[in-house]
């Protein structure tokens, strides 16, 4: 990843984070706010009901006592005869705005029932006088019910009859309470079975508590949040609770546009990030990308590549010394060349003068023969005329050979490129060197690879150099070997080694193998191996040696 | 007046039929329970049972169960043995269907202050009235302070056995002597409620009278009951007053009930006669000038202005 | 305690109480039920036994009915002029009360509206109550459960008003003298194991009749034995009936009730153990369950003299009734 790259990405990371911070903050807040409001309306609502409840409870306790204060119930309390009213719970309950009634006699038998009439003489166990109504299941013909229900007394001597009357509790309650837009009360009563899905789980909690409970059904805008206000029985047991929804749509909703306006702002935020930081970092990493590709070209041997910059910061002083340092890596390049000019000149004159020297000196002996023999043996002047002359010849022939190599390696031409088959290339060298090879008792092994691409070369040169690579092979085997051809295909051209079963080089022989009349050999004008190098390093390629005493030598030749 | 002779003859051969064939079917002994859902008197039922166990050999026990019945046509002995029912009838007593009974009454006593019983002794009568009891003969008086004012329409009832006396009044009961000194020890409870005017017992009555088997009770509701042995209600009548009595004779075989008759005003004591759990009222009522206060087996108190006692008997007719 | 009087009525009324029958005036009856037939009725109890007496002179079927004494009547003519019979009239409008009526019919269950102490002539239990069971309840056990879980002494006690008996036979005892023979108490628990080894559906079934409070508390006490009962109009596998005992012959009182209840013809009766084995026989698989025997009711007015006006088996015999006159 770019540093150009890695700043845009910080600078729009940045931007995004805060954006999202911003509107979960927003959202929160707004979410509180509404919950808030939800709860002061829902408490609002559950006053509402409560104070109803309460009513309610009263009502049917003033209307029971009323009954039981009337002069019908001390009759029936009188009566040592309950039977005869079986049927006037009914007339009486509805005289009084009560819709259940039980007149029940001092021992608990059912004397009439308005909302039961067929359980006459049942036991009623319920008989605790109260002072106001209090929640109780009630059996109907038609099943259980929950009802608020008053209990009173009535003395008449040794006598007594009680009076319970009450009413249903059940939607109609609810009926009583304004609801705001968006609300809805629900009745959940315990009489076995479970009439409103979706909320189990907080009746449940109500149940196990006997607190009021909170929770949000539901999810999206289709949630709501239930207020639970549990209702007791006379024994304290939970026996039906309130439930108080509120709608979340609004709030879903409000979310939602926020989450879209924070989205929309987040986007713009990176399209403004990725703006600004382009032309942020493009300010920053221009000189830097500047001064990576300089250093790429000086990498790449353009010594001389500079940086341009005005600025006077860190960038600016950083390309300035980089100037300054391929600057000086120019000076000392040149400076390196031209000693290398002058050290490969000296070598070449004392290489040459070395070479040179050596048929200089018969030449030079021959010569002051002759001249001796004429002066001191005329006689033998013919035969050491003729002798020295051929002597002379000998070694002016020697001498016209190193100069004609030198001529060759200074005047070796630029390679012309051509496609060039590297396979073919060693097949041919192969066969060329075949009666030599076996000559030489040595096995030709070619490991060539059919994947090898066609490579730019100068077939002649690369054919020479291969040649040269050979016979060198052929000069460490003596005794025979095996000389292995191998090419592989690279990624982007190929592979060719050359390698030998010979006595090996040492690290030091390695080092100067390519120097040019650098030779282990004790014929040859050590150039051979320069000429490859030389050849290798006009095509672009690398040449590397491998070898250790005894362990034969690879050379190794990429090309591509 | 004993049970006619020939309706204990029909039940003694109903039992020794039965017997027979008890004996015939059961083998050693069988234990046997009795019981009685009809007008027939204890020593009846006794004479059956002697009978009964004279031919088989019983114990206590339920292998046969015996119950002596009754349709509207005849008596019947109904022995449930082992699973199997046999049934012996019976005719009924002749003449059950009462003929005739007239009342005597004759004034025992009368003053000023409310009369709730009287009882008579060999020289006069012990009174019982709202603040005590007078000895007539000595106007000695035994005086019964109650702790809390008595009801209205006050009710007491005086039972006198030698010289001991037992008062019942509402929620409080005495006992004592009357000779040769007064002692009168009283406390709370009493079969009257304490209060009110009316006895209770499983059930709240007024009066009671028993006519055999049968407790008849003049209940609250005004209807008359007809309970058995084991206080079950086996009949009503209706058009009866608050105030029944037995009379302690029988009539046609049957045993005599007086019971008043309902109504305000001037009040008249009729006497029935109670035949198979029901009520046939047998000659005329005595008529009284003003209202019966209280009917007690023998005694007759009625309010005209000041209280007057009466001794009542039934003098039975061909 | 004294009972209050009737209002309207003098105290004069009781120094003429035991006078001699009096001829003249009209009795004035209330029925429960309105004949609908286009003619009298010709038997049974009721209006049918004014005949001979009495001669019908004007029928309202549903609503009226008039009977004028007959002069030359068998023992002499009745001592009332006429007898002028309302027919149908609902519970409220039957009172004795302002002198409206001077003899009225109530059901045993409408006697709490009665007032106390008022004057009745009874019949003996003459109408039987029962279940009876239809083709479709075919499981015995279950017809069995209801006979042992239905709180016959509830139902006499308080519906009845304690009038008539608690029936376990077709016969009451007045007639036959061993109906206490047939178990009537309750035995929930072995009711509940009965129906616990009924299948499900076999447990509920329907019930009709007139009567819905009698009807709703006998599905009560099946309930609490584990079967279903729905109280219906019209059609259902088990009615509540009332079937008339007719003759005070036992023999007779069984054939009757066989007949009207759809039971088999009872077997040849010499006897009472006979009779007793053959009413048994009857009552074999629970298809009849007998609930109580209730009298016929009649709550009397004060000027009606010379009664009671029926017998036992609730037969009209209003010609020795007789009545004062208003103001006499």
């Amino acid at each position: 990843m770019t540093f150009r790259t890695r700043l845009l990405l910080l600078f729009t990371i940045s931007i995004v984070a805060v954006v999202a911070i911003v509107e979960a903050l927003v959202l929160a807040q707004t979410r509180r706010a509404f919950e808030r409001s939800e709860g002061q309306r829902a408490e609002a609502l559950v006053a509402q009901f409560r104070k109803e409840f309460d009513r309610r409870r009263e009502e049917i306790a003033q209307d029971v006592k009323r009954l039981a204060d009337s002069d019908a119930a001390l009759n029936i309390a009188m009566a040592p005869d309950p039977e005869r009213w079986v049927n006037d719970a009914a007339s009486l309950a509805s005289a009084h705005g009560l819709e259940l009634l039980e007149l029940v006699s001092g021992d608990g038998t059912i004397i009439s029932s308005a909302e039961w009439p067929a359980r006459f003489l049942y036991k009623e166990d319920w008989l605790t006088p109260t002072d106001t109504a209090v929640l109780r299941r009630e059996e109907l013909p038609t099943g259980m019910t929950l009802a608020l229900s008053a209990v009173r007394e009535v003395t008449a001597g040794e006598r007594r009859l009680y009076v319970i009357g009450g009413q249903q509790l059940d939607e109609k309650l609810l009926s009583t309470v304004v609801l705001p837009k968006g609300m809805r009360v629900l009745l959940w009563r315990d009489l076995g079975g479970n009439d409103l899905p979706g909320l189990g789980p907080l009746i449940e909690r109500v149940k196990a508590t006997k607190a009021e409970q909170t929770a949000t059904i539901g999810s999206g805008a289709a949630a709501e949040t239930f207020h639970a206000l549990p209702l007791t029985g006379y024994d304290g047991s939970l026996m039906a609770a309130l439930l108080v929804g509120s709608s979340r749509r609004d709030l879903v909703e409000l979310e939602a546009s926020q989450r879209t306006v924070g989205i929309a702002a987040a986007g713009l935020g990176i399209m403004l990030g990725v703006g600004l930081g382009w032309w942020a970092t493009a300010r920053v990493t221009r000189p830097v990308r500047q001064l990576a590709e300089s250093a790429g070209k000086v990498a790449a041997g353009n010594w001389g590549a500079t940086v341009e910059t005005e600025s006077a910061d860190e960038i600016g002083q950083l390309a300035r010394a980089f100037n300054r340092m391929t600057g000086e890596l120019m000076d000392q390049r040149e400076r390196l060349v031209q000693a290398e000019r002058v050290a490969a000149w000296r070598e070449l004159a004392r290489r040459l003068a070395h070479e040179l020297k050596n048929p200089l000196f018969p030449l030079q002996i021959t010569v002051e023969n002759m001249q001796r023999a004429r002066e001191r043996y005329p006689e033998q002047f013919d035969e050491v005329f003729r002798e020295g002359t051929e002597t002379l010849l000998a070694e002016l022939s020697k001498l016209k050979q190193i100069i004609g190599r030198f001529s060759d390696f200074a005047k070796m031409p630029a390679p012309s490129m051509q496609s060039v088959s590297v396979n073919e290339l060693v097949g041919e060298t192969v066969r060329l060197f075949a009666p030599q090879l076996e000559q030489a008792r040595i096995r030709a092994a070619l490991e060539i690879d059919p994947n090898v691409p066609p490579i730019q070369a100068d077939s002649e040169q690369l054919t020479r150099a291969l040649r040269n690579l050979v016979l060198n092979a052929i000069d460490a085997m003596p005794d025979g070997g095996t000389l292995t051809l191998r090419t592989t295909a690279l990624e982007n051209g190929a592979r060719l080694e050359v390698i030998d079963t010979g006595q090996g080089l040492t690290p030091e022989e390695c080092e100067r193998l390519f120097t040019p009349y650098y030779t282990t050999k004790t014929h040859g004008t050590g150039l051979g191996l320069a000429i490859v190098q030389s050849v290798i390093s006009d095509h672009k390629g690398r040449i590397s040696v491998e070898s250790a005493p005894g362990k034969g030598t690879a050379f190794r030749i990429e090309l591509g | 007046m004993a049970w006619a002779a020939t309706a204990a003859d029909g039940l003694n051969s109903a039992a020794r039929e039965l017997a027979r064939r008890t004996a015939a079917a059961g083998n050693g002994l069988v234990g046997v329970s009795w019981r009685n859902l009809a007008s027939v008197p204890p020593d009846a039922v006794a004479q059956a049972k002697a009978i009964f166990d004279s031919i088989v050999r019983t114990t206590e026990g339920t292998d046969a169960q015996l119950t002596i019945s009754e349709n509207a046509a005849s008596g019947m002995l109904v022995e449930e043995f082992r699973g199997q029912v046999w049934i012996a009838t019976f005719r009924r007593a002749a003449g059950a269907l009462p003929g005739s009974a007239a009342i005597e009454t004759r004034l025992l006593w009368e003053q000023e202050e409310p009369i709730l019983d009287v009882a008579t002794l060999d020289d006069g009568f012990l009174v019982l009235t709202p603040t005590g009891i007078l000895q007539t003969s000595n106007k000695q008086r035994a005086r019964i302070t109650p702790s809390k004012p008595w009801p209205r329409d006050l009710r007491g009832r005086l039972r006198v056995d030698g010289p001991t006396v037992q008062v019942t009044l509402p929620g409080v009961s005495c006992s004592g002597a009357w000779s040769p000194e007064w002692s009168l020890r009283c406390g709370p409870g009493s079969d009257l409620v304490a209060g009110r005017n009316y006895f209770s017992a499983k059930v709240s009555f007024y009066s009671a009278a028993t006519a055999d088997n049968w407790t008849l009770l003049a209940l609250t509701d005004g209807t008359t009951g007809i309970f058995n042995a084991s206080n079950e209600r086996v009949g009503t009548i209706t058009g009866w007053g608050s105030d029944i009595a037995a009379a302690n004779v029988r009539c046609g075989g049957a045993p005599v009930v007086l019971a008043t008759r309902p109504g305000e005003g001037r009040d008249s004591v009729q006497a029935y006669a109670i035949v198979n759990r029901s009520a046939k009222a047998i000659g005329q009522p005595v008529e009284f000038a003003g209202a019966v206060t209280a009917l007690w087996p023998g005694v007759a108190v009625v309010k005209n202005g000041s209280y007057r006692a009466y001794a009542i008997s039934i003098v039975c007719g061909p | 305690m004294r009972f209050r009087l009737c209002a309207g009525l003098s105290l004069a009324l009781f120094a003429a109480a035991a006078t001699r029958p009096h001829y003249g005036g009209t009795l004035r009856v209330e029925v429960r039920e309105a004949v609908e037939s286009a003619d009298p009725p010709q038997t049974g109890p009721g209006m049918a036994d004014l005949n001979g007496a009495f001669a019908i002179t004007r029928w309202e079927a549903g609503r009226r009915a008039v009977f004028q004494a007959e002069e030359n009547a068998p023992g002499g003519r009745p001592f009332v002029d006429s007898v002028d019979v309302q027919m149908g009239a609902p519970l409220r409008e039957r009172v004795i009360d302002l002198g409206r009526a001077d003899v009225v019919e109530f059901a045993p269950g409408e006697l709490r509206q009665a007032p106390a102490g008022q004057r009745m002539w009874s019949s003996s239990p003459v109408k039987l109550i029962a279940l009876v069971f239809g083709p479709k309840v075919e499981d015995a056990r279950v017809r069995e459960a209801l006979a042992l879980a239905v709180d016959r002494g509830a139902i006499h006690r308080v519906l009845l008003q304690g009038q008539g008996e608690i029936a376990g036979g077709l016969l009451p005892q007045w007639i036959s003298g061993y109906a206490f023979l047939f178990p009537t108490t309750t035995d929930m628990a072995r009711a509940k194991s009965l129906v616990a080894a009924v299948p499900p559906a076999a447990r509920a079934f329907t019930l009709a009749a007139d009567d819905r409070t009698m009807a709703d508390r006998i599905a009560v006490n099946a309930h609490d034995a584990g079967l279903t009962v729905t109280v219906v109009t019209g059609n259902a596998d088990v009615r509540l009936v009332r079937a008339r005992i007719l003759s005070s012959d036992g023999p007779t009182a069984l054939a009757g009730l066989a007949a009207t209840l759809g039971l088999p013809e009872p077997a040849r009766v010499d006897s009472p153990e006979t009779l007793y084995a053959a009413e048994r026989a009857l009552l074999d698989g629970f298809h009849v369950i007998p609930l109580a025997h209730t009298p016929d009711l009649y709550a009397v007015g004060l000027r009606v003299h010379g009664g009671p006006g029926i017998t036992p088996l609730g037969e009209w015999r209003f010609e020795n009734v007789w009545v004062e006159e208003r103001g006499r």
